[in-house]
């Protein structure tokens, strides 16, 4: 399963804070996605995650 | 009365000087002074008068070159020690610090004394002569470490208390010195800060603090249930943009668990403001909130604060800020502020 994996994904700013997700929610990579269910896969996040 | 410490507004501190201790014998201690001599013009020579302290009150506290800010190097320091020291020195210089001189990898601790009843600056720690005239109440030293650095003007990015009885002190500076080292040392865990106690309240322990908070902050859901059951029946389902304005009942009570520093109340809050709705949204109060509940040593908050920050929700964005926030918070125990840049 892959929430049993670990590595970098992303997931919108607005999720982690418990806001419902916007389109214009910034997308943050999170190093251990197996802490997240909608964690998405930086290598298919087409660009759209920042990093800092 | 309290006060926190990190509310140290307006006070300023009157001069600037560097010292040094050795623990030890009497060679050691001449020794440590000849340093401190030393490092006393090396400060001098870089920090201007008046140059800006940024913390919580900034722009009103302010350093001026002729109080001791007191940079101690334990000379038996254990790993324990080093290894803290390292990571404060780097932490330092990553805040804005700057350190002109190093003397050996066992450095350095900056701090200063504060009376957590009248919090004004008294003295600094330790051996200081202004210690023989501090007044009888003096009993608890409020350190707190100060950034130069704007971005960090949220408060201090380090502090702590050590209780310090006078007539002890006197009689041996240095091993009163010795508890705090072994404090900072054993607790460091990054940015963090408390908040002074009475002393009639036992000390407590930050985990049975964060219990108290949890038993409050059930009584608090229990009554805002309460309250939402008795709003669903008395108010209409929908709210006019003229009520939405005023601040809710439930909100009012969140407002008051927060101000008694019930932590978990201002983070309810702040998630509230976050989403709107029943109350008009309101990011920046939001961010107000979080602030307080992670100078409260709440790690979630931290963590929140730093995603405000990423996004720039009611806050500028600030992905540096961000990332000091993120590893604050993971610092703090919030599993989530781990995962993120920075975090870990």
């Amino acid at each position: 399963m892959q929430s049993s994996l670990k590595g970098k994904c992303s997931i919108a700013v607005g999720t982690l804070l418990g806001l419902p997700e916007e389109k214009e929610s910034r997308r943050i990579v999170v190093e251990d996605q197996s802490s997240f269910s909608n964690c998405r896969w930086c290598s298919n996040d087409g660009g759209h995650t920042e990093s800092i | 009365m309290d006060k926190a410490v990190g509310d140290i507004g307006s006070v300023r501190l009157h001069c600037l000087s560097w010292h040094f201790i050795l623990l030890g014998g009497v060679k050691k201690r001449i020794i440590g002074f000849i340093v401190s001599f030393t490092l006393f013009f090396s400060a001098c020579a870089f920090l201007a008068p008046g140059a800006h302290l940024y913390g919580k009150g900034s722009p009103d506290f302010t350093f001026h070159p002729s109080q001791p800010i007191y940079i101690t190097l334990p000379e038996a320091a254990s790993a324990n020690d080093k290894a803290f020291h390292t990571l404060l020195v780097g932490e330092m210089k990553h805040l804005g610090f700057r350190i002109t001189r190093q003397l050996s990898h066992e450095a350095l601790v900056l701090f200063f004394a504060l009376n957590s009843n009248s919090a004004e600056i008294l003295a600094p720690l330790p051996g200081n002569a202004a210690i023989s005239r501090l007044p009888e109440q003096w009993h608890e030293v409020s350190l707190e470490l100060f950034s130069l650095n704007p971005i960090d003007a949220h408060g201090p990015v380090w502090s702590g208390h050590l209780k310090v009885k006078q007539k002890e002190f006197h009689a041996n500076p240095a091993n009163a010195v010795t508890p705090l080292l072994a404090l900072v040392g054993k607790n460091y865990k990054g940015p963090i800060s408390v908040q002074a106690y009475r002393e009639s309240q036992p000390r407590t322990a930050t985990d049975k603090i964060a219990q108290q908070q949890q038993a409050q902050m059930q009584t608090l859901e229990r009554r805002i249930a309460l309250l939402e059951s008795q709003k669903k029946k008395t108010e209409e389902t929908t709210f006019s943009s003229a009520s939405q304005t005023k601040q809710a009942p439930i909100e009012l009570k969140l407002q008051e668990a927060c101000n008694k520093r019930t932590l978990q109340a201002c983070i309810t809050l702040a998630e509230r403001y976050l989403k709107g709705g029943e109350i008009l949204a309101d990011p920046q109060r939001a961010a107000q909130l979080y602030e307080q509940a992670c100078a409260g040593l709440n790690g979630k908050a931290c963590t929140n604060l730093g995603l405000l920050y990423y996004q720039g929700i009611g806050v500028p964005k600030n992905p540096h800020r961000a990332k000091v926030l993120f590893r604050q918070g993971c610092r703090l125990n919030d599993k989530t502020g781990c995962t993120l840049p920075g975090g870990n």
